[in-house]
This record gives C-alpha cells, structure tokens and sequence, in this order.
C-alpha cells in the first residue's frame, strides 16, 4: 500500500491501521495523520514480510486522541522491515511514564527510524531512536547469493566437463573444469568466512583471490595443506582463464577431486540423489 | 631478497626448474595477483602440488620480496615445450641446465614435417636454442 501526494494533498488521515504480510509506504512528503478513532494503536502490524517504509511520516496525534494507546506494535511477526520513516506522537503529557509508543518485537529489523515523540521513551526499550541494520537494508534489496549452494553448483559443474565413462561421457573441457574446480573451493572458502562474520578483504565485497588462501589459514579455516591445495587450484585457474597453456586432463581431473574434499571438509558431504 | 631474485631462488628449491614473472604480455584478462603471478616450468601435473609444498618454509621469505601474494602458475612439460620452448632453452643454458632427474615428454609434432622444414634445426645448428629434453626427444625419436 503507497501513500503517495497529489498535488498539494500530502496527508492521510486515518483510524487503525492493519498490516499483515504487505508493506506500507509513506511516499517523500507525505504524513500519515492519527484521527482520534484509535484506541490500541495507529499501526498494528503483524504475519511474515511485512514492512513499513518511508520516507515519509507517521505522526499519531497524541493530542487529539483519548487514552494511551501506541503509534506502532508489531506482534507475531518475521522479517518486519522499518526502513526511513519518521514518527511522531506529539504528547498531551497524560501518558504514564515508561510506556512506549512503538513495540517491535525482536524479529523486526529496523534500518532507519526516527522518532520526533516529546519524550525519550517513544520508542521501546532496545530500539534507538536511528538504528542501522545491514539486515534490514537486505530484506529491502532482495536475498544474498548462498555461496555454498554456488560452490556445490561449481563442483558439479567441474566434475561434468570431464569425461566420465559410466556416465557415457567422452568429450571433455579440462581449462573450463579447472576453472569451476578453483571456484567451487574457493565460494566454500568464503561461504566458511562470511557466517564467521570476516569482513571482506577487498572494497568491492568479495575476498581477494590471491591472498585468500593465506587469509584462511590465519582465519583457521584451511590449514596448511589446505591452503596450498587452493593455491594450487588457483594457479590452475589462472592458467586456463589467462594464458596460451591447455590445461590437460589430468592435472583437472586432479583439480576436481581436491576441490570436492575441500568442499566436503568445509561443507559436509554432499547429499547425493 | 630482492623481486627480480624469486624466481631463481624457487628454481633452486625446485631443482632447477625454469622460473620466471609472468609477463604482462602474456596474460589476457585483469585477476588479483596479476603483477605476483610466477611461472613454474617442466612441472608434470602429479608433482605440482608436491612442488608447492616444497616452498612452504621460504614463503614468508618468497612473499615479502614479491610484495604480497604470489600466485604460482605450473606448465606441464609438454606445454612447455610446446609453448615456451625458446624461454626454457635461454633459462637452462643460463643456468647449465637442470638437476632434476629428465621426465619423459610427449610432444605431437610431425616429424616427417619438422625434418622437412627445419632440416637445419636436426643438424645441430640449432641446436644451443632448444632445451636439452627437446634434443633429446628429437634425436631419440
């Protein structure tokens, strides 16, 4: 649902508000008004994937309204995205201390919330008033890549450029094998770092190639003849994507069998069909 | 050590093999370590890793010359000689030649065409220019 202006209309005036499994927008210059109907609270919000989103205002009124009841409250929610929107109250100052004017449960993943409430309490405890979640800012853009599904992917993929006599498979594509052997170890290499949290080591969000097998020896992800072992497949990689060499069939079918226990040490074994 | 160093003193840890820094001419396409990216000569696909972990106690030493990474390229014997063969000719008569026990090389040459188009080349005119496995392939054959 967007709130959106026209012309010079920029405001909504409303009573109790549901969202359940949807977003609401509040489009740039746009004020969502409390009228004085509600009684609980102006946005109740609850089921999977629901958001509220700015950057527009929600502002309850709180002067005009009877009572005490609550600007948002999320309840029975996953994956509720607060993101650039900014709230107001606007006290008559009969509200009994300590009493917040927004609840969000600790599914809610809040990327920028600002609250204008006359009081420093507006929002419940936990929740500051701006709060900065790469969580948040994710759900908005859509998943992130499972870099352990790509690495299995990878492996397979290496292993079917080879021949295979009882698969019946003659024709072979050693460099392309090679190439998706080194990427297969390295996605599981970085898929290992990425839930340990290792911040990537170049600015363009990935690991680098060429200092990752060192990196994860200093990570404890590999040890030592696990990082030759992906050196080596990176070398191979470099060999078939950048120069004259052909990579020959046995130096691949090698290459695919030190990716696939590099990839089971650090995945677990793969479920075969 | 000095950069311009590695690659003879990996050639000394790896019995004389040829080594070099990958010329920039050579590599088509943009990668990290790309400027630390060292060739490693006459390296059968099976003794390649091997090879690797032979350096493993100068790395640190290998990599703080190279300033950082370095990224190790092996050619298999036959794509050494197929490809590099004139580079593998100039570092072995530099060096006096290997140390390393000779590994059979398959090269797919036409020897009936090869004699017949570089008849010279079998005479020994030549021959300095090649390395000695080549030679000796050539003559054996």
């Amino acid at each position: 649902v967007v709130l959106a202006a026209s012309g010079s209309n920029n405001a909504f005036f409303s009573g109790q508000i549901t969202v359940s499994g949807e977003a609401l927008v509040v489009a740039s210059g746009v004020t969502l008004y409390g009228n004085n109907s509600y009684s609980s609270e102006l946005v109740s919000v609850s089921g999977t994937n629901s958001a509220i989103i700015g950057p527009g205002t929600i502002d309850g009124r709180g002067d005009l309204i009877s009572g005490t009841p609550r600007l948002i409250q999320a309840k029975s929610i996953t994956n509720f995205v607060v993101y650039d929107v900014r709230l107001k109250y606007r006290y008559r100052g009969d509200r009994a201390s300590g009493q917040a004017d927004v609840v969000l449960d600790a599914a809610a993943a809040v990327e920028k919330l600002l609250a204008e409430g006359e009081r420093t309490d507006a929002i419940s405890p936990g929740v500051p008033r701006t709060i900065s979640s790469q969580r948040s800012r994710r759900a908005l853009m859509g998943p992130v890549v499972q870099l352990d599904a790509k690495a299995r992917e990878n492996l397979e993929a290496a292993r079917v450029l080879l021949p295979d006599d009882d698969a019946g498979r003659w024709e072979y594509h050693p460099n392309a094998s090679a190439s998706r052997a080194y990427y297969a170890a390295y996605q599981a290499v970085a898929h290992v770092a990425q839930g340990e949290q290792v911040a990537f080591t170049s600015d363009k969000n990935y690991y680098r190639h060429d200092s990752l097998p060192g990196d994860a020896l200093a990570w404890h992800i590999l040890d030592v003849d696990r990082k030759e072992d992906l050196e080596w497949l990176q070398g191979l990689r470099v060999k078939a994507d950048y120069l004259a060499d052909h990579v020959d069939l046995e130096e691949a079918s090698q290459a695919a069998e030190v990716a696939e226990q590099l990839v089971a040490e650090l995945l677990g074994p793969e479920a075969r069909t | 050590m000095t950069r311009e160093q590695v690659p003879r003193a990996v050639s000394e840890i790896l019995d004389d093999r040829p080594v070099r820094w990958a010329p920039g001419e050579l590599l088509r396409g943009d990668f990290d370590g790309r400027e630390r990216t060292l060739e490693i000569f006459m390296a059968g696909a099976t003794e390649q890793r091997r090879l690797l972990r032979a350096l493993r106690e100068r790395r640190a030493e290998l990599a703080e010359a190279a300033g950082g990474s370095i990224v190790f390229v092996f050619h298999t014997p036959a794509e050494s000689i197929r490809l590099y063969a004139p580079f593998v000719a100039q570092f072995e008569a530099f060096t006096g030649g290997p140390s390393r026990t000779p590994v059979p090389v398959r090269v797919d040459v036409d020897l009936a065409e090869l004699v017949a188009t570089s008849g010279a080349l079998l005479q020994g005119e030549l021959d300095d220019e090649l390395p000695l496995a080549l030679r000796t392939d050539l003559r054996a054959a």
